[in-house]
């Protein structure tokens, strides 16, 4: 599933580490969960979206 | 498995060392099992004991690898060592599968004796490449 993690990462300035420390999870599942190689559960895609004020359909884009 | 633990929380490196340890002593008893029953023929019961003996650290590394999946909160981790553990555990099946052509022959080294060894390195080799491949 793609994503715009990256995106909004980069928009507020924050690295992987910074990100993966806010979730709670390391760095490595933050770097999967960018490159499309692991789809996050519903609880952590709810946790990213409140953490950038947005919803999960804003982050993740389905692939049709 | 020390490769790619610069990212890991303590509670990751403390179980994966602890769950390394035990690995450590499954072979260690598997290689000293193998080598009494070369150089000595044991009775039933002894062989019984020694069963029970070879069996024991690997039900406690079962044990430990269920208690870190139940502790760690890192979905993608818990992800990548289940993934490991049955790379592991399908790549014995494909040695046992291999071996079984095979080892009837004198020349070759009983399978059993190796199955340990090939579900470590499968797992942990596993592991390393995909905490490598997102550093």
């Amino acid at each position: 599933m793609k994503n715009r993690l990256r995106v909004l990462r980069a928009e507020r300035n924050w690295s992987q580490a910074d990100l993966a420390e806010k979730l709670e999870v390391s760095r490595q599942s933050v770097n999967a969960i960018e490159t499309g190689r692991f789809d996050p559960s519903l609880p952590l895609a709810f946790r990213l979206a409140r953490l950038f004020d947005t919803t999960i359909e804003a982050i993740f884009i389905e692939e049709v | 498995m020390k490769f790619c633990r610069r990212y890991l929380s303590p509670y990751q490196r403390r179980s994966m060392r602890t769950i390394e340890i035990m690995m450590g002593i499954c072979i260690a008893v598997s290689i000293l099992l193998q080598a009494i029953l070369e150089r000595h023929h044991p009775s039933l019961a002894t062989r019984y004991g020694m069963a029970v003996l070879s069996i024991a650290p690997i039900i406690m590394t079962i044990i430990l690898i269920a208690r870190y999946l139940q502790g760690e909160k890192d979905e993608y981790l818990r992800n990548l060592v289940v993934e490991s553990m049955l790379w592991g555990l399908g790549m014995v099946m494909v040695a046992d599968s291999f071996f079984s052509y095979v080892d009837l022959h004198p020349a070759v080294v009983p399978f059993g004796s190796l199955s340990m060894d090939i579900f470590v390195i499968a797992a942990t080799s596993t592991l390393e490449f995909k905490l490598w491949r997102n550093q």
